[in-house]
């Protein structure tokens, strides 16, 4: 991984003259990056510009501070991994004291063009999304006021935060802010596929050619572009003990629907399904393949007239390879703060 | 320094041409003939025999206005407020009115659509006051829990947590109050409005009758979250002011 270890060295001088020279710092960081054309409209806008630097590299250090746990056990990235896609590769993850999560942890890119958050989409505003990890008994375990009672008593966080809001102590609408601030930019759509999209690349072979040609026949109502999904709720045959889209609208035809998950990253954030249930691609599209001899009550319309031979499969599987984007992986800019921590 | 700087806010409201007053608001609780706390101790008994004890109950008032005497009427700015039953003697203080006579108030049993769409919000509204669904957002209107003794679960315990803003299930009862005299707000006095708040209508002798026993989780909103809104638009009665 010759080339991994260069690209890192290369963003590491830019990293420590951005974070003591803020005014001057350059426009490669997320902040400064424009939303590519042919991209949907933001849902999410940082509320103060100017700021955005600090209160990003704010929110990238509280994302992985276990700080933000009752027993400052868990931070976001432990069930957040960057090289994952910020997803996991549990089944369930795993919150204080061992406890295990009620779902499979999404991956996180692009959450600033998404309308609603969590699987069930019961979440609608980017700010207030953490309250749940946060909160929930089984992940992070602490209330949003003994979360406020710890940061305030962080002197390096009280001082960072006053800096940049004029106030003695830090409130929950800070924090949330500063990981907004983050999770706003930690964008994906620097993909072989994006490349090859805007001709700066080829398919590196025809079955990644044949195998776009079938997601957009057998994929694409749900898996949309250029975000590869259309954030619908769906049911997709494959049966989990979960509510699902249920538990926010109460109404008996959204009994199992999830939001269509995006594709992008795919690759890197088994395992799939809301369960977590199955462990590999292949296993999921074995998934889709066996829709076509069955009768599903509920199955959504669009997956009725489903069919993918072996063939289809196998190329499937080489296009998707694609959609996996390095720059949010290795990007020195996502991954967790490594200048000296000050007390 | 110069990004620094340039987060300091700058109060630039002040308006010296109006003096302000302060009102007060005084939310005197009440269940049947008796006076209400949410103490965990007192047995509070409804008209259907049901005999309860709360733990919790507190609720948000949002968007206070008044209405002077020429017809026009003044919201107060960030008008967001709990009211906690749960301690002695709560009262919402509206510091900032402007000099002058009002004839009537107005408010919000809930908080509007636009606060629980808008992200993370501070003072009342700060999720840390533990008045939001996490995992479903919105506010949490109101609180009620405790036990009920006709409860046949072994714990006894209800909680009902009623909300909801969207508008198909919008849990928000707007009230209007006429001071039967005019109030007046000034610099250099002290008016109050006494609210009398009639904890047992929430349940009995009201709009949409419901016994404690049979619903005893209420988490979302919806059908019944509706009722109890009802229910709670009848619980409010100025008593009477004093200027």
């Amino acid at each position: 991984m010759k080339f991994r270890s260069l690209l890192v060295w290369a963003f590491v001088p830019t990293l420590f003259f951005s974070c003591n020279q803020v005014e001057n710092s350059t426009g490669d960081h997320p902040i400064f990056e424009d939303t590519p054309s042919g991209f949907l409209e933001k849902q999410y806008e940082f509320p103060y510009p100017d700021q955005h630097y600090h209160w990003y590299e704010l929110g990238r250090k509280l994302f992985y501070d276990p700080v933000l746990s009752l027993d400052s056990t868990i931070s976001c990235a432990s069930c957040h991994k960057i090289d994952l896609a910020f997803s996991d590769d549990s089944d369930l993850s795993k919150g204080i004291q061992g406890k295990l999560g009620r779902r499979n942890s999404p991956p996180l890119f692009n959450l600033s063009y998404s309308p609603s958050y969590m699987r069930d989409g019961g979440i609608i505003h980017l700010e207030t999304m953490p309250i749940a990890p946060i909160s929930d008994s089984l992940e992070m375990g602490i209330t949003m006021a003994q979360v406020n009672l710890k940061l305030n008593s962080h002197a390096y966080y009280r001082s960072r935060f006053s800096e940049l809001t004029g106030k003695d102590t830090i409130t929950d609408r800070d924090l949330l802010l500063a990981l907004a601030a983050f999770q706003s930019k930690l964008n994906s759509f620097n993909s072989a596929f994006d490349s090859i999209q805007t001709g700066k690349q080829t398919w590196r072979n025809e079955s990644q050619r044949l195998g776009f040609e079938v997601f957009k026949i057998k994929c694409s109502s749900c898996h949309s572009l250029p975000l590869f999904t259309d954030h619908t709720f769906a049911f997709n045959g494959y049966f989990v003990s979960d509510q699902g889209r249920a538990l926010v609208t109460q109404k008996p035809e959204d009994i199992n629907r999830f939001k269509v998950p995006s594709l992008r990253n795919i690759s890197l954030s088994a395992p799939y399904m809301t369960d977590g249930s199955l462990g590999d691609l292949d296993a999921v599209l074995t998934h889709y393949q066996s829709l076509a001899n069955k009768e599903i009550v509920n199955l959504d319309p669009r997956l009725k007239s489903m069919s993918l031979s072996n063939e289809e499969v196998f190329q499937l599987k080489e296009f998707l390879t694609t959609l996996t984007d390095y720059r949010l992986t290795r990007n020195p800019y996502y991954s967790k703060p490594d200048y000296p921590f000050k007390k | 320094m110069l990004v620094i700087s340039a987060c300091h806010k700058h109060d630039v409201d002040d308006d010296h041409n109006n003096t302000k007053g302060s009102v007060t608001l005084k939310m005197d609780h009440q269940f049947l003939t008796q006076s209400f706390r949410a103490d965990s101790v007192t047995i509070y008994t409804l008209p259907n025999g049901e005999s309860l004890k709360f733990t919790q109950f507190k609720y948000y008032i949002s968007n206070i206005q008044l209405k002077a005497k020429n017809g026009t009427w003044w919201a107060q700015p960030e008008s967001y407020h709990i009211v906690d039953a749960g301690k002695t003697a709560p009262v919402i203080v509206i510091s900032d009115a402007p000099t002058g006579e009002y004839t009537d108030i107005k408010f919000n049993f809930g908080v509007d659509s636009t606060r629980n769409v808008s992200g993370a919000q501070e003072g009342a509204l700060s999720p840390s006051n533990d008045m939001f669904w996490s995992w479903n957002s919105g506010y949490i209107f109101i609180k009620s829990e405790g036990s009920c003794e006709q409860i046949a679960d072994d714990n006894k315990t209800f909680i009902h947590h009623v909300g909801g803003f969207r508008p198909e299930n919008s849990a928000v009862r707007e009230m209007t109050f006429n001071f039967g005299q005019d109030l007046r707000a000034r610099p250099d006095g002290a008016p109050s409005v006494h609210m009398h708040i009639q904890v047992d209508k929430m349940y009995q002798n009201t709009v949409h009758p419901i016994n404690v026993k049979d619903m005893v989780r209420l988490h979302m909103p919806g059908e019944n979250a509706l009722k109890l809104a009802d229910n709670i638009a009848n619980m409010f009665v100025l008593d009477h002011i004093h200027n």
